[in-house]
C-alpha cells in the first residue's frame, strides 16, 4: 500500500474516533437551532426537555390533547372540523386551567393502538381517550391515570329475537359469534368471561375490527350474534342505529368489567398530574355545590370559603402554588362549565343520563366524589 | 476511498441513532424485549390452528400460518384468474374483451384497502346463516357467517398412499417421455399429458387399497431414527464447521482460477478481493455460529430423530383402512346457528381478504399476460396461422410458451406483492400476523419487537419468492450466445 | 416485354399503392362479426351480456335505494376534502386551488397542445351516453316519474348523434381544447343554477336548506375558471414563440416548487418576525452566498487540480464537524449553519464535475445562490409558526392530506431513488453491497409494517429536543419506501444503455462524475418513464393506508370519521363509494396520460 493511501486510512480512522467520541457524549445537548417565538403548529418544534411539561404547555401556549376524533359522543369530529364530545370538553377545561383559554386545544386523534405509544413517546400531552384505568397499564406503559370521569362497565348486546332479555347473562352466549373492536380491554375481558364458563359453555367466537363502525355493521347484518364494548357506547348505538325491525338489549345489568374511564398521562410529572387531577375535581366541586357557568358571577366566597378558595376570589388560594393562575378553575367553570354540564350536553343526546347510574352524584348514590378544595 | 468514507458515516449514523434510541426508550420507560413470546397474553383469535393461543409466541405463530394460508392460495387462485383475464382481453369477441378491459381499468385504479373494505361490506348484505341455508344445503353453505364447503383431510394410512403416488409419478414421467419421443419421431398424437394423467389416475384409484405395502419403509425410517440418536452433537459441530470452511475454500480456489486463465495470474481489482475477503468472513462466521450456539447440532439431530420416528410410527403396519376422509359442513346450533368445526369454513373477513387481493393482482397479472403474449414476434402467429393451426393450437403450443418467459420475472413481483398485501387484512379483522401483531403489542405494550417480527417475517417470505421465481427464471432462459 | 423510352415505360410501373382505407362495418356486420362469429363466442356474448345487465342493475338498486343518506357525504363533504381548515381562513385553499389550476393551464398553453377532435367520434359517445341512461332509466329502481325523465333524457343525447353520424362530413373536427372549456365551464355554471347539497352545519345545528354547496362555492369556481381561461389564452395565443420556449423551460421548475410554496406560504402563512429575519437570516443568506460563490467560482476553474479536491474535502470535514462538535457542548450553532455548510461541502465536491468556462461557472453560482436562498427561507419558513389557526394536528386532511403526502413523498424519493440505483450499478462493492441490502429489504416488507415503525420510532430516533409532525415522519417513511421501488425501475432504464456509451464517454476524457450526469442519466431515466410513471401511480394510491395508522387521509374521514357522528351514524357504504369514484378518477387520469405519454416518447417501439 503507497503512502497515500496510508494518509487516507488514517484520516478515515481519525474520522471514526471522532464520531465515536461524540456519540459517547450524547446527552447534555442544548437547545440548537432556530425558534422564533412561539410555535403553535409546526414542522421541526423544540420543546424543554427539563422541567415539567407543565412549563413546556404554558411557554407553548396550547395543550395538545390526544382523543379518539370517532367516538361517539366522546370526542366527535364535526362536518366543520370540530371535535366535540365529553372527553374533548375535557380537555377544553385542563387548557382553560393552565392557558386561560379553552380555545388552545391542539386535538390530536388516535387509534386505540397508538394511543399509549404516543402518550409515552411524548406527542400528545395527554390522553383523555375513553381509557380504562388497569393495574396493568398503570405500571407497564410508562404512564399514570387521573380520577374517573366516567364510570363504565362492559356489557353486551343480542337481539330479542334471539331469546335475550335485561336478565341474560354471559352464560347465554354459548356459541355466539362476539364482536368488539381491536386492541381494547374489551376483547381480553369477553374473553375471559367466556372462559371461566363452566364446562357446558362451549366456547365463544371472538371477531376483532380496527373501527367499531365495522362491528355494528356486521351485527346489524347478522354475521355477528353478539356485540360488546362498554355499556355507554352500546346504549348510544342502540339509540341511533337500531333498524326498525330488530329489536336490541343490553345485558347483564351488573356489567362483566369494571371500566372506569379517565385522563392518562405520562408519569413521574407530579406538577402536571396535580392539574390535571384538580382540573377535573374543580368540575366536580362545582357540580356539588351548584355552581354553574350561568350563576358563577354570583358565587360569595364568604359563604362558601371553599369555593371562594377554588375560584381564586379570595387570598387563600391554592392554584399559584401549583403553578397555575389563582382564576384557573374560575376559567374552567365559566368557559366549559361544571361536571353536570358537560355531561348532559354530551351524553343525554345519545340517552345516557346520570340518575340511577354509577356517574351520579355521590349524595344521590353514584360514585362522582371530590376531595375538598382546602 | 469515498467508499470507505462513506462506510464510516453510515455505520457512525447507525450507531449514533441506535445509542439515541436506547435513551429515550429508557428515559421514557418503555418496555422492549422478547419475554412476551413466552408469557400469555389473554387473548383469543378468531380463526386460525389455534383460537385460544397459550403464550404470545404461540399467538403470532398462528398468525404466519394464516398469513401463509391466504398467500398461497391467493397466489394459486390469482394466477390462473390472471391469466383468464389476459387471454380474455385479447379475445376477438368484444363484449369479453371489453369486460376485461373495463375489469382490469377498474381494479388496477382503485387502492386495495378499499376494495377489501367495499368487498367485506358487500359479503355482509348475503342471507343470515339459518338451519337450511346455502346454495346445496348440507355440503355447500353461503351466508353472512362464512362460506363452507367439505373438508378433505388425511388419516394415518395417507402417508403411505403418498409413498405409493411417488411411484406412479415416476411412472407417469417415464410414460410421458415415451409418448412425447414417439409423437416427435413419427408425428402421431399420443397424447403424452392425458396417458401421464391417467397414469397417475390409475396409481391413486390402486393406492387405495395396495397402500400398506409401503409399510416396509417403516423399520427402514426406524433404523434411520437409531443412527441419529447415536451421532453425537459434537461430531456434528465439526463436521458443519469442515463443511462451511470447505465450501468457502472452494469458492475461492474457483474463483482465482477463473481469473488466471490465461497465461499466469489475472489482475484482480479491488471488488475481487472483496469478494474473497466476504466469502472467507462468512466462513468464519458460520464456523462461529456453529461453535457458540451448540443448541444448533442439537435441535438439529433432535429434530432429526423426531422426523424419522413420526414416518416410522406412520407407516408402520396397522395403518390400512382408507387413507382420506371427507367431513361434511356442520352447524353449531345454541341460541344462535353457527358454523362448526367439521366442515372448511371461509369466514367473512378471510373470504374479503382472499377476493379483494386475488381480484386485484389478477388484474396486474393480466395486463403482464397480455403485454408477455403481445411481445412474442408477430411472425409467430402469422406461421402457425399458415401451417394450419387454429388460434386456441397456436396459443397453446407456440405462442404462450414462448411468452411465459416475457411473462415469468414481473409475475414474481406480482406474487411478493400479493404476499404483501394480505397485512391489509388487519381492516377487516382476519387474524394474520399485522393483525394478531397489533393485537398482541396493544396488551403487552412492547411494539417494537412485535415490529422486528414482522420485518423478518416478511424478508422471509420474500426472499423464498423470489429464490423460487428466480429459479424458474433461470431454467427459461434463452440460450444465447 | 420491349423496353422503350417512351412514356409507356412511366404506365408499366406500377403506381405506389394507396392507403389501405379502413373498413367501417355496419352495424349487422359488426355484431355478426365480433359477437357471434363462433357458437363459443355467442354463448360467451350471452352470458357477459347477462352478466353485464345483472351487475348494472345492482350498482343502481344500491346508489339509489331508499337506505342511502347521501346526506352524510354531502354535509360532510368540506371535511372529506380538507377536514380541519378553519372556515374563515378558506380563501387560501381557493387561493391554492386558483395557482394549481392556471399554472396547468400555462403548462397546457406553453406546450401548445393543440389537437383536434372528429365530430363523428364525439357523435358516437353521446350516442353511447344516451343509450347507456335511457337502459339505466328502466333498470334502477325509480319511481315512474323519474324513469320517464331518465329515458327522455337519454333519447335527447340519443338522436342529435346519431344526426350529428348521418349528417356531418367524416372529417369534420373540432378544436379539442374548444370543447375542453365548454366541458370544464358547464358544471360550474350548473352550481349557479342547481341547488347541490341539502344540509349544512351551523354551529352544531344541522340545517336543512337546498344549495348550501352550491352557494359557498359557485363564486371561487367561477372566478378560477376565468382566471385558468385567461392564463391559458395569454400563454397560447398572445405569447410569442421564443418567449415561450423560455416559459416551457421555467414551468417544470415552477412545477417543482410549487408545493412547497403553497403549503409554507399560503396554507400556513408563518408569522415571520422580521426582524429577526434581518439580523441573523439575511447576514447570514448573504455571508454563504457571497463568500460561497467565490468559492465555487474558482474551484470550477478547469485547471484547479489536486488542490481544489483537497480544499473541497476540507470543507465537507469542517461540515461533518459542525454536527459532531455540538455534542461537546459547543452549542448555540444553528441548524441552518450546518445544513448550509453540508450542501456547500455538496457544491464544493460536484464543482469538477461542471467546470469550463466563463457561462458554465457563472451558471453553477447562480444555482448555489438560488439554493442558499430556498434553504434559508425553507427552514425560516418551517420554523415560524403558523398563523392559521387550525384545529387539529396538521392542518388540510381529507383529500388535501392525500395529495400533500403524494406529492411530497414523489418529490423526495424521486432523487434518493436515483442514487440508489447508481450506487446499486457502481462498481464499487461497498457502495453495491449496502444500497442492494437496503433495497432489497424495503422491497421485502409490506408498506403497513413500515408505517407503524416509523410512526412509533422517530420520536425516538431524535434527540429529545426535537419533535417532528406525524405527517413529516410518515412523508419521510413513504419516500425512503418508495425509494427502493423507484431504485429499481431507474436500475432497468441503467442497464439498457449500451456499453458503447460509457466507452465513448471515457474516451471524451469525461469523468466518472460527469460522464453520468452528462451521459447516462439522461437517457436512462428517458427509458425508465412508463414504469416511474406506473410507480407514481401505485404511491398515490397506496397513501390510502394510512388511514390505518390514523392520520386524517381521505379514507379514513369517510370511513371513520363520518359513520360516528351523531347525526350520521351508520353512513359508511356511502362514503366510501365517494372514495372509490375519487380515487379511480385521478388513477384512471393518470394512467391515460401515461400511456399517451409513452406514445409521445415512442418507447418500446422499435
Amino acid at each position: 500500500m503507497g503512502k497515500r493511501k496510508m494518509w487516507q486510512l488514517l484520516a478515515a480512522l481519525l474520522t471514526l474516533g471522532m464520531i465515536a467520541a461524540a456519540c459517547g457524549d450524547s446527552s447534555g445537548d442544548g437547545t440548537t437551532g432556530d425558534t422564533a417565538g412561539e410555535a403553535t403548529t409546526t414542522t421541526v418544534e423544540l420543546a424543554q426537555a427539563d422541567g415539567s411539561l407543565l412549563d413546556t404547555i404554558k411557554s407553548r401556549g396550547s395543550l395538545i390533547c390526544g382523543v379518539s376524533g370517532s367516538a361517539t359522543a366522546f370526542s366527535e369530529t364535526q362536518a366543520d372540523g370540530t371535535t366535540t364530545g365529553f372527553d374533548a370538553d375535557y380537555c377544553r377545561a385542563v387548557a382553560a386551567a393552565i392557558t386561560g383559554s379553552a380555545d388552545n386545544v391542539q386535538f390530536v386523534s388516535l387509534t386505540a393502538s397508538q394511543r399509549f405509544t404516543s402518550l409515552a413517546a411524548g406527542d400528545v400531552d395527554v390522553l383523555f381517550r375513553n381509557t380504562t384505568w388497569t393495574q396493568s397499564r398503570d405500571t407497564d406503559l410508562g404512564g399514570d391515570f387521573g380520577p374517573t370521569t366516567y364510570y363504565d362497565g362492559q356489557q353486551l348486546m343480542g337481539r330479542v329475537s334471539d331469546g335475550f332479555s335485561a336478565a341474560s347473562g354471559v352464560s347465554d352466549i354459548d356459541g355466539a359469534t362476539v364482536c368488539t373492536s381491536a386492541g381494547t380491554t374489551t376483547e381480553k375481558n369477553v374473553a375471559e368471561a367466556a372462559s371461566l364458563e363452566g364446562d357446558g359453555f362451549g366456547g365463544i367466537n371472538l371477531t376483532t375490527f380496527e373501527a367499531f363502525d365495522d362491528a355494528v355493521d356486521s351485527f346489524i347484518s347478522g354475521s355477528c350474534d353478539i356485540l360488546t364494548t362498554d355499556g355507554s357506547g352500546l346504549v348510544g348505538r342502540k339509540a341511533v342505529q337500531q333498524p326498525a325491525d330488530q329489536e336490541w338489549v343490553i345485558f347483564p345489568a351488573t356489567p362483566i368489567s369494571k371500566e372506569p374511564l379517565g385522563p392518562m398521562y405520562r408519569q413521574n410529572d407530579s406538577l402536571f398530574a396535580d392539574v390535571v387531577n384538580w382540573t377535573v375535581y374543580a368540575t366536580i366541586i362545582a357540580d356539588e355545590k351548584g355552581v354553574t357557568s350561568a350563576n358563577i358571577g354570583s358565587v360569595d366566597p364568604e359563604a362558601e370559603p371553599e369555593l371562594g378558595r377554588l375560584l381564586g376570589l379570595g387570598d387563600d388560594e391554592i392554584q399559584t402554588k401549583m403553578g397555575l393562575s389563582a382564576d384557573a378553575f374560575h376559567n374552567v367553570i365559566s368557559q366549559v362549565g361544571n361536571y353536570d354540564e358537560i355531561y348532559s350536553r354530551n351524553l343525554n343526546p345519545v340517552g345516557l343520563v346520570r340518575d340511577g347510574s354509577a356517574n351520579a352524584r355521590w349524595t344521590e348514590g353514584g360514585l362522582i366524589y371530590a376531595p375538598p378544595a382546602r | 476511498m469515498s467508499q470507505i468514507g462513506l462506510l464510516v458515516v453510515v455505520v457512525g449514523t447507525m450507531i449514533f441513532l441506535a445509542l439515541q434510541a436506547g435513551d429515550n426508550l429508557q428515559a421514557r420507560a418503555i418496555p422492549t424485549g422478547f419475554d412476551f413470546v413466552g408469557d400469555s397474553v389473554g387473548i383469543q383469535l378468531s380463526e386460525g390452528i389455534d383460537t385460544k393461543p397459550a403464550t404470545g409466541g404461540r399467538a403470532l405463530w398462528v398468525g404466519m400460518v394464516n398469513t401463509l394460508r391466504i398467500s398461497v392460495a391467493g397466489i394459486v387462485v390469482a394466477t390462473m384468474l390472471g391469466v383468464v383475464i389476459g387471454l380474455a382481453r385479447l379475445s376477438s369477441n368484444w363484449i369479453v374483451s371489453k369486460i376485461a378491459s373495463v375489469y382490469i381499468e377498474t381494479m388496477r385504479n382503485i387502492p386495495l384497502l378499499v376494495q377489501i373494505i367495499f368487498i367485506f361490506a358487500v359479503i355482509q348484505t348475503l342471507n343470515g346463516l339459518d338451519e337450511d341455508t346455502g346454495p346445496i344445503s348440507g355440503w355447500f353453505v353461503v351466508s353472512n357467517k362464512g362460506i363452507s364447503i367439505p373438508r378433505l383431510f388425511g388419516l394415518n394410512g395417507s402417508f403411505q398412499w403418498f409413498a405409493f403416488m411417488i411411484i406412479g409419478l415416476v411412472v407417469a414421467w417415464w410414460v410421458h417421455r415415451r409418448r412425447v419421443q414417439e409423437q416427435d419421431a413419427t408425428g402421431a398424437v399420443t397424447y403424452p399429458v392425458l396417458s401421464a394423467v391417467g397414469v397417475l389416475a390409475v396409481f391413486g384409484i390402486i393406492g387405495f387399497f395396495v397402500h400398506p405395502v409401503m409399510g416396509f419403509l417403516g423399520p427402514v425410517f426406524g433404523a434411520m431414527a437409531n443412527l441419529l440418536g447415536s451421532i453425537s452433537e459434537s461430531l456434528l459441530q465439526l463436521l458443519l464447521a469442515l463443511a462451511a470452511l470447505l465450501l468457502a475454500a472452494r469458492r475461492i480456489r474457483n474463483f482465482l482460477k477463473s481469473m488466471s486463465s490465461g497465461g499466469g495470474r489475472a489482475k484482480l481489482v479491488d471488488d475481487d478481493y472483496f469478494r474473497m475477503v466476504f466469502a472467507g468472513v462468512g466462513a468464519l462466521a458460520a464456523v462461529l455460529v456453529v461453535f457458540a450456539w451448540p443448541g444448533l447440532s442439537s435441535w438439529l439431530l433432535n429434530s432429526g430423530q423426531d422426523l424419522f420416528e413420526l414416518l416410522e410410527s406412520r407407516f408402520g403396519s396397522g395403518n390400512g383402512g382408507r387413507p382420506f376422509d371427507a367431513k361434511k359442513p356442520d352447524l353449531n346450533i345454541t341460541r344462535f346457528v353457527n358454523y362448526g368445526p367439521a366442515g372448511l369454513t371461509l369466514s367473512p373477513s378471510f373470504a374479503a381478504v382472499f377476493i379483494g387481493v386475488v381480484l386485484y393482482t389478477a388484474a396486474f397479472i393480466g395486463e403482464n399476460v397480455r403485454g408477455g403474449i403481445l411481445a412474442v414476434p408477430k411472425g409467430q402467429s402469422e406461421a402457425a396461422g399458415a401451417i394450419g393451426l387454429s388460434r386456441g393450437q397456436s396459443l397453446r403450443h407456440i405462442i404462450l410458451p414462448q411468452a411465459f418467459r416475457i411473462i415469468m420475472p414481473p409475475m414474481g413481483n406480482q406474487y411478493l406483492n400479493l404476499a404483501k398485501n394480505t397485512s391489509l387484512a388487519i381492516a377487516v379483522g382476519y387474524s394474520d400476523l399485522v393483525q394478531v401483531g397489533t393485537t398482541v403489542y396493544n396488551q403487552t405494550g412492547k411494539t417494537l419487537p412485535v415490529v422486528a417480527i414482522w420485518m423478518l417475517f416478511y424478508l422471509s417470505v420474500s426472499l423464498t419468492i423470489s429464490v423460487i421465481v428466480n429459479y424458474i427464471n433461470v431454467r427459461l432462459k434463452i440460450v444465447e450466445r | 416485354m420491349v423496353f422503350t423510352t417512351d412514356s409507356t415505360f412511366a404506365e408499366s410501373v406500377p403506381a405506389p399503392a394507396a392507403p389501405p382505407k379502413t373498413i367501417k362495418l355496419p352495424p349487422r356486420e359488426w355484431i355478426k362479426q365480433n359477437l357471434f362469429s363462433t357458437p363459443f363466442n355467442s354463448v360467451l356474448t350471452v352470458l357477459f351480456g347477462a352478466l353485464i345487465f345483472a351487475a348494472w342493475r345492482g350498482l343502481l338498486s344500491f346508489t339509489f335505494s331508499h337506505e342511502r343518506s347521501w346526506d352524510a357525504v354531502a354535509t360532510n363533504l368540506r371535511l372529506m376534502f380538507t377536514a380541519a381548515y378553519p372556515q374563515e381562513q378558506f380563501i387560501r385553499i381557493w387561493v391554492c386551488i386558483g395557482f394549481i389550476l392556471g399554472l396547468a393551464a400555462i403548462t397546457v398553453g406553453a406546450y401548445a397542445v393543440a389537437s383536434r377532435v372528429r365530430v363523428h367520434f364525439l357523435a358516437e359517445r353521446t350516442m353511447v351516453f344516451g343509450g347507456v341512461i335511457g337502459v339505466s332509466g328502466l333498470l334502477a329502481p325509480f319511481s315512474t316519474s323519474a324513469t320517464v325523465w331518465y329515458i327522455v333524457i337519454g333519447f335527447g343525447l340519443l338522436l342529435p348523434g346519431i344526426a350529428a353520424r348521418t349528417q356531418i362530413d367524416e372529417e369534420a373536427t373540432l378544436p379539442l381544447m374548444g370543447l375542453l372549456g365548454i366541458a370544464f365551464a358547464l358544471p360550474v355554471l350548473s352550481l349557479w343554477v342547481i341547488p347541490y347539497g341539502h344540509h349544512a352545519l351551523l354551529d352544531g345545528e344541522l340545517i336543512a336548506e337546498p344549495g348550501t354547496v352550491a352557494r359557498s362555492s359557485s363564486g371561487p369556481w367561477t372566478v378560477v375558471l376565468i382566471i385558468s381561461y385567461a392564463l391559458y389564452l395569454l400563454v397560447a395565443k398572445v405569447m410569442n414563440p421564443s418567449a415561450q420556449a423560455r416559459l416551457k423551460r421555467a414551468v417544470v421548475g415552477i412545477w417543482l416548487v410549487s408545493p412547497l410554496f403553497l403549503v409554507f406560504i399560503i396554507l400556513r402563512d408563518p408569522a415571520f418576525d422580521y426582524d429577526h429575519i434581518a439580523s441573523v437570516q439575511v447576514p447570514l443568506f448573504l455571508a454563504y452566498a457571497i463568500l460561497g460563490g467565490a468559492l465555487l467560482y474558482w474551484l470550477t476553474k478547469p485547471g484547479v487540480g489536486e488542490i481544489g479536491r483537497i480544499v473541497a474535502a476540507t470543507v465537507l470535514l469542517a461540515a461533518i464537524g459542525t454536527f459532531l462538535f455540538s455534542a461537546f457542548g459547543f452549542g448555540g450553532m444553528r441548524q441552518i449553519v450546518r445544513i448550509l455548510a453540508l450542501a456547500l461541502a455538496a457544491f464544493a465536491l460536484l464543482a469538477p464535475t461542471f467546470s469550463g468556462e466563463q457561462a458554465a461557472r457563472r451558471r453553477y453560482v447562480r444555482v448555489w445562490v438560488i439554493t442558499v436562498l430556498g434553504l434559508v427561507w425553507f427552514v425560516t419558513a418551517a420554523n415560524s409558526p403558523s398563523t392559521v389557526a387550525t384545529l387539529s394536528d396538521w392542518f388540510p386532511g381529507g383529500f388535501s392530506v392525500t395529495l400533500m403526502v403524494a406529492t411530497f413523498t414523489l418529490i423526495l424519493s424521486f432523487p434518493l431513488g436515483v442514487v440508489l440505483a447508481l450506487a446499486r450499478t457502481s462498481k464499487m462493492p461497498i457502495f453495491r453491497v449496502m444500497s442492494t441490502f437496503y433495497i432489497e429489504i424495503v422491497r421485502g416488507v409490506p408498506f403497513i409494517t413500515v408505517l407503524v415503525f416509523f410512526a412509533i420510532m422517530v420520536p425516538l430516533f431524535l434527540p429529545s429536543n426535537m419533535e417532528i409532525s406525524q405527517i413529516a415522519a410518515v412523508v419521510v417513511a413513504y419516500s425512503l419506501f418508495s425509494a427502493a421501488y423507484m431504485a429499481e425501475n431507474v436500475r432497468g432504464g441503467l442497464q439498457s444503455i449500451q456499453a458503447g456509451q460509457h466507452e465513448a464517454a471515457e474516451a471524451l476524457g469525461m469523468t466518472g462524475t460527469q460522464k453520468t450526469v452528462f451521459i447516462v442519466l439522461p437517457q436512462a431515466l428517458r427509458a425508465s418513464i412508463p414504469p416511474l410513471v406506473g410507480q407514481t401511480i401505485g404511491t398515490f394510491k397506496e397513501t390510502s393506508l394510512l388511514a390505518i395508522i390514523g392520520v386524517f387521509d381521505f379514507l379514513f374521514v369517510a370511513r371513520t370519521l363520518i359513520p360516528t357522528q351523531t347525526f350520521f351514524l351508520g353512513s359508511l357504504k356511502e362514503g366510501l363509494l365517494v372514495v372509490c369514484l375519487t380515487y379511480w378518477f385521478f388513477t384512471y387520469n393518470m394512467s391515460k396520460a401515461s400511456q399517451r405519454l409513452e406514445q409521445r416518447l415512442g418507447v418500446g417501439e422499435r
